[in-house]
């Protein structure tokens, strides 16, 4: 799967997309291959706060637990009740149907630390090395 | 002797095969092994529904011989080893004087002077020395386990697809036996035995054809829908089963009867390593009790959280998972006897949040037979 270029990612295999003031949050297609088979998301509520590189929610697979980090500071617009509803989804389509939450940005500056696609790919192919 | 100490894990005969079929490896009790292959749902309904094949050689094989072979087996082991006939397996335990278990194990008997214990990876070394040292009675023990490769086939096509490779009698060899037999064109020891709680078998035979063995019998599985399974898939369906996973289930500080493993403590057999302890315990009680658990709301219980009751802590998560069969988050813990009851509402501390869950009767899973 290819990362989509009008994403910026995180270190800890985040994506977001950001439209104006509004950031679509998800994980990314190596975050969902590590974990493996996706059984349960927890996500926080709308009106929530949600800070730059703290987590605001967990995802599961059979075996392992996944903090997820937001990647900027922000107010929560959505949460995807797809994702809730159906897990797997998170598996199948990581980058589109299974963005996690969208958030109301604070501070464009959040963004400056991110990484474009390129970088990102750069950086996976570094950890896979290990 | 066991083996040398190498730098970085050990691997089985089929640590290439594995990887080039996909299969994610992990370090496991010191041995590299693949945790996953398609995805651990998909390789547990398998097992359910149809056949996994999975490499266990990281497991032990720990041979005891000789005249005295019976008697050292009956001081250090739980279960009543002369209950055994040839050709007959039994789950047993390696005993601790404190009651509790150094491993959990199965005792294969050859002949009255001949038998192979199959033992957990990570306890092969601490199992041998532990053997050894309380061989007063003059047996021959030795650690085995580079002599064996160990695939296990398990799920309801297991028998079909066993028979397609081997001319041995597989429809007449029961639950807990064992049988030499050609599979594959190689010859072993096929046990009815396995840790899924589905029919299976377990074949053990010398390393050097590993790789045709199991991609014969993948092919021969093929029409069953045969795919390889990896240890992710094996806890799992152990969980539903509701089997006891030393290190977790059991230690050095859990005995027998604390873990519901009672009926493998022959206490009327004659003196063994903690009988004197599990008899006190018989009849005074014990301090803790393992209890099976499901949550009942969302969450996924995990090794390790804290089990509530009334808001305190009363026990521990000792394995949780979500479990792919069943499609619901379930465990094993302790919880003192008085609070073990089926039907209990109990809570599980998930990271600083409690969820709810309830104690149900063990097992989770139980095959139609």
């Amino acid at each position: 799967m290819s990362y989509p270029p009008e994403f910026l990612y995180t270190k800890d295999h985040e994506w977001i997309r950001v439209d104006e003031n509004v950031g679509t949050i998800g994980i990314t297609d190596y975050a969902q291959k590590e974990l493996g088979d996706i059984v349960y998301v927890e996500l926080p509520k709308v009106g929530d706060h949600v800070t730059a590189k703290e987590s605001f929610g967990t995802v599961e697979s059979v075996k392992a637990v996944s903090e997820i980090y937001s990647p900027v500071d922000g107010e929560v617009l959505a949460a995807n009740p797809k994702v809730q509803a159906s897990p797997e989804l998170v598996n199948a389509d990581p980058h589109g149907e299974a963005w996690l939450i969208q958030v109301h940005l604070v501070d464009r500056s959040d963004l400056e630390g991110l990484m474009t696609a390129e970088e990102y790919e750069a950086f996976i192919s570094q950890e896979k090395a290990h | 002797m066991p083996t040398s100490k190498a730098i970085g894990p050990k691997r089985t005969a089929l640590n290439a095969v594995h990887k080039a079929a996909g299969g994610r490896m992990v370090e496991f009790a010191g041995w590299e092994m693949p945790i996953e292959y398609a995805g651990i749902t998909q390789e547990h309904l398998a097992v359910r529904t149809r056949a996994g094949l999975f490499d266990v050689s990281h497991m032990g094989e720990i041979e005891v011989k000789g005249p005295e072979a019976l008697r050292l087996l009956q001081w250090v082991t739980s279960n009543d080893v002369s209950r055994l006939q040839d050709g007959q397996a039994q789950y047993s335990a390696l005993m601790y004087p404190q009651g509790s278990a150094v491993d959990d194990c199965i005792v294969h008997r050859f002949g009255q002077n001949h038998y192979l214990l199959c033992v957990n990876a990570a306890n092969t070394d601490k199992d041998f020395a532990w053997i050894a040292e309380h061989n007063t009675f003059g047996a021959e023990v030795s650690d085995v386990s580079d002599e064996y490769t160990q695939l296990a086939v398990q799920g309801p096509r297991a028998a079909a697809i066993l028979a397609r490779v081997t001319a041995a009698e597989i429809s007449a060899l029961r639950y807990y036996w064992f049988i030499p037999a050609t599979c594959c064109g190689v010859e072993g020891i096929l046990a009815r035995t396995g840790y899924t709680g589905e029919d299976g078998f377990e074949f053990y035979f010398p390393p050097g054809e590993s790789e045709r063995v199991w991609k014969e019998l993948l092919e021969a599985g093929k029409p069953d829908g045969l795919i390889p399974a990896g240890l992710g898939a094996r806890n799992t369906l152990r969980l539903e089963a509701g089997y006891a996973l030393y290190g977790h289930e059991l230690d050095a500080e859990t005995t027998l009867l604390e873990a519901n493993l009672g009926w493998i403590a022959k206490l009327e057999k004659g003196d063994f390593l903690g009988r004197e302890v599990l008899l006190r315990q018989k009849q005074k009680g014990t301090r803790k009790k393992l209890v099976g658990f499901e949550m009942t709301d969302r969450g996924i219980c995990r090794d390790g959280f804290n089990i509530l009751v009334d808001g305190k802590v009363a026990g521990n998560v000792t394995s949780g998972t979500y479990a792919p069969f069943l499609k619901k988050s379930v465990g094993l813990g302790y919880v003192p006897p008085a609070l073990a009851e089926v039907g209990r509402e109990i809570q599980i501390d998930i990271r600083g949040k409690p969820a709810p869950g309830r104690i149900v009767r063990l097992p989770f899973y139980k095959r139609a037979r």
